[in-house]
């Protein structure tokens, strides 16, 4: 240290006395520059290498040191995306109704394949198609071409097994609906891309659709991870199963009942309903013609729907229940109480008559609803007067949607009472000029089953998360429409309509008492948007047992070129479908003798 | 050097160049500590050697051992989406199976029928037992064409009273809760005299 600090004064004197003269000969004879010039340029040309090379080192480490570390990590790192499973549709058992599976893409890259011709040949038998049809999508002039999608994964494997340059696969998922057409209606179907369309699908799509997850690692030489290396891993989060309502036996069942109706001459659409008289759920529900939700391509959009829910019908004299419901919870009359009923009844431009001529007849309120007198029904509603008669239909739930989980719901068409036109006040207490739903429909016959409180109908009795936690569905607040004890009453009456005078009696189920309401309704013809031509709507809406109901069930057909009345056409599908519920569910006849019923004053 | 007292060093005041080659022993309080023989210098070297020999074959066997796991994990993945597909094959062919629709058709298949009307025993609860309702029996469906090989199910309808025979009268009782066991053994006869 000390010599250090001595030095650079005393050595380059001693050099330059010293070694100066043997210097100053080896210059000459080799032509160098002298020493401390040597020094100072290879100094300068020293420093100056170091300042490039130190630049270019702050310049890759610092300054662009992060993109090149990415890039170097890019080329090892892999990312997978792990697809999060799409959760599955239950029903009320928790069978499957729809759950998806692993399944593969088949695609091309034209510009990697030598010989389309001969890869179209070896590819077309195993992807069930012809070497014809797909030519062009290995011609095409781009990079990427679907050839096949959903393809199970062991015919994908065979594929790749042919090792086609150009030709690889992707993992995808394919949506299963085992039950075919079974509740299709309900449960919808997704598009190509796995997203839902239509029913539940559609509705619970965000709960179905999990959260996918990422696989990163590096990736050595031959594909394979490098041990201990980076390696990070976010897992997919599967979606929630939905867990319906719905009971998979009786849906089908149900469309088995639908369907065969639905070959009567003159018909053109059946629907039908199934509720859960205590707690309003549908157990079953389906329209008829339907689609297979594996196969929605196969018929038009237009019967893509749910009509149970979006399409709207006149409900006809099922629709007289509000109207005498009404009347016996504002005490205008009892069952028993007698009216005399002429023929026909004027109701502001129009006249209305009855189903049939007849002199008058002095019915008990029982027998206007049984034999479903429209005069009856007419002159009980102008006792009630038009203002209460639309605060009970909309008591009912008419007018609006149910708030059932399932898309493109219709709340029915009732409108307010300032907008009734002078007939309408005669005719939507007979059920004409009025639209509701069959959803609707049944659900009004929920409340007087269910001794006058109504549920709104709801399908989706919880979601089960991936992680297994169940989250009930919230219920609807049950509403008291009609007093218990006119519920009772009410009862009653709608079990003289399956009576052997009543307008129902292929509604009857053997052993047990069965209770409902037939309708006729005239369908609009959409030609002239008259009724004349239009045909009709026979409906049937019911419970059963009378005495302590469990199910209810509503039916209606469409005839546009038929004339059944709801009594002869709906009521057996009614009968097919509540024996079913009813023996499958065990439940046994109450056994209680069915009551005597006065129907006409005197004659009964 | 530097913490050696300065005195006991003879240190020439002016050292020139022809003394450079004389050495003068240099006294210390303490003698220096004599450099160790080569002798004990040897099972160290080869005490590091053997550490460093057995750390690297450590290593090696350490990255080996890893690098076959990696090939083995690879190899179980593999295994195991193979059998995971297979899973999901036969999870499907159970739930096509079990598929009302088809559930239906295998049972047309066999010759069964959809049960007829059912009777129900309901036991009171003063203990008087009351039979509702009429079984009726189902109605033999219009023999099936029978797909080959499965002949002798709807071929045992008239030979053995069996599960031909007992099938359609037997069905209501699946329906029935566990009261009605006894009603639906014969049950065309007992209700008549009820209902």
């Amino acid at each position: 240290m000390s010599t250090q600090s001595r030095g650079p004064a005393v050595p380059p004197r001693r050099t330059r006395s010293g070694a100066g003269a043997a210097r100053r000969r080896a210059r000459r004879r080799l032509r160098l520059s002298d020493p401390p010039r040597r020094l100072r340029i290879g100094l300068s040309v020293v420093l100056t290498l170091l300042v490039i090379i130190g630049g270019r080192l702050v310049q890759l480490q610092g300054l662009d040191g992060t993109k090149y570390a990415t890039a170097a990590e890019q080329q090892r790192l892999t990312t997978v995306d792990l697809p999060a499973a799409r959760g599955q549709i239950l029903d009320r058992n928790g069978t499957p109704l729809a759950y998806s599976v692993q399944s593969r893409a088949i695609f091309a890259d034209p510009a990697m394949i030598q010989s389309p011709g001969r890869t179209a040949l070896a590819l077309a038998p195993l992807l069930g198609t012809t070497a014809d049809a797909l030519m062009p999508k290995l011609t095409a002039d781009n990079r990427f071409g679907y050839l096949a999608r959903r393809l199970d994964p062991a015919v994908a494997q065979r594929v790749v097994d042919l090792a086609l340059p150009g030709i690889g696969q992707l993992p995808e998922q394919r949506r299963e609906y085992p039950g075919r057409s079974t509740g299709a209606q309900v449960v919808g179907f997704v598009s190509q891309d796995g997203l839902g369309q239509a029913g539940i699908e559609r509705s619970f799509d965000k709960v179905l659709t999990g959260t996918p997850g990422q696989l990163v690692y590096e990736q050595g030489r031959y594909g394979l991870p490098i041990p201990a290396a980076t390696r990070s891993m976010q897992p997919a989060v599967a979606g929630s199963d939905v867990r319906l309502t719905l009971d998979q036996d009786l849906q089908f069942t149900l469309e088995q009942a639908i369907a065969k109706a639905n070959q009567e001459p003159g018909v053109s659409t059946v629907q039908a309903v199934v509720l859960d008289v205590a707690t309003g759920r549908v157990l079953a529900m389906g329209g008829n013609p339907g689609y297979d939700s594996s196969n929605p391509g196969a018929v038009s959009g237009d019967l893509l729907g749910n009509p149970v829910v979006s399409s709207v019908i006149e409900p006809g004299s099922v629709n007289k229940m509000v109207t005498i419901a009404g009347s016996l919870q504002e005490k205008l009359t009892t069952p028993q109480s007698q009216l005399d009923v002429p023929d026909n009844i004027g109701v502001s431009d129009i006249v209305i008559h009855d189903a049939w001529v007849h002199d008058p007849i002095r019915f008990t309120t029982t027998g206007i609803l049984a034999k479903s007198s429209n005069v009856g029904t007419v002159m009980l509603s102008q006792r009630l007067g038009t203002q209460r008669l639309e605060e009970y239909l909309r008591s009912f739930g008419l007018g609006q949607p149910t708030g059932i989980e399932l898309p493109a719901e219709s709340g029915g068409i009732l409108a307010p009472r300032s907008q009734w036109s002078g007939s309408q006040a005669g005719t939507i207490p007979i059920g004409q000029g009025i639209a509701m739903t069959v959803l609707q429909m049944a659900s009004m016959y929920q409340a007087v089953a269910n001794d006058g409180v109504l549920i709104s109908p709801r399908i989706v009795s919880g979601t089960v998360g991936a992680d297994g936690t169940v989250h009930p569905e919230a219920r609807p607040t049950p509403r008291r429409v009609i007093d218990s004890g006119v519920a009772a009453q009410l009862r009653l009456m709608l079990e003289a309509v399956t009576s052997d005078e009543g307008t129902a009696p292929l509604a009857r189920i053997p052993g047990y008492r069965v209770a409902g309401k037939t309708g006729t309704a005239q369908r609009p013809n959409p030609q002239c948007r008259c009724y004349s031509g239009g045909g009709y709507w026979a409906t049937f809406a019911g419970f059963a047992p009378a005495d302590a109901p469990r199910y209810v069930v509503a039916v209606s057909v469409e005839q546009p070129d038929g004339a059944g009345h709801g009594g002869a056409i709906a009521a057996p599908v009614f009968t097919s479908i509540m024996s079913y519920a009813l023996h499958e569910n065990g439940v046994a006849p109450t056994g209680t003798p069915t009551p005597k019923f006065e129907l006409i004053a005197g004659a009964g | 050097m530097t913490a050696l007292p300065a005195d006991d060093l003879v240190v020439p005041a002016r050292p020139r160049r022809p003394q450079r080659n004389r050495f003068r022993v240099v006294t210390m309080h303490r003698p220096l500590p004599l450099p160790q023989p080569d002798a004990r210098r040897a099972p160290f070297i080869g005490l590091i050697l053997v550490l460093i020999g057995a750390g690297m074959t450590a290593l090696l066997g350490l990255n080996t051992a890893i690098a076959a796991d990696s090939f083995t994990q690879q190899s179980l993945q593999q295994d195991l989406a193979a059998l995971q597909l297979h899973e999901q094959e036969l999870a499907q062919q159970v739930n096509e199976a079990q598929a009302p629709a088809a559930m239906a058709a295998a049972a047309r298949a066999q010759g069964m029928s959809p049960s007829g009307q059912a009777a129900f025993v309901v036991r009171r609860p003063d203990g008087t037992v009351q039979i509702i309702g009429t079984a009726v029996p189902a109605t033999r469906p219009p023999p099936p064409t029978p797909p080959p090989g499965a002949s002798p199910a709807p071929a045992a309808g008239p030979a053995s009273p069996g599960p031909a025979a007992n099938q359609p009268a037997g069905t209501p009782n699946a329906a029935n809760p566990p009261a009605g066991a006894p009603g639906a053994a014969n049950p065309p006869a007992r209700p008549k005299g009820n209902r």
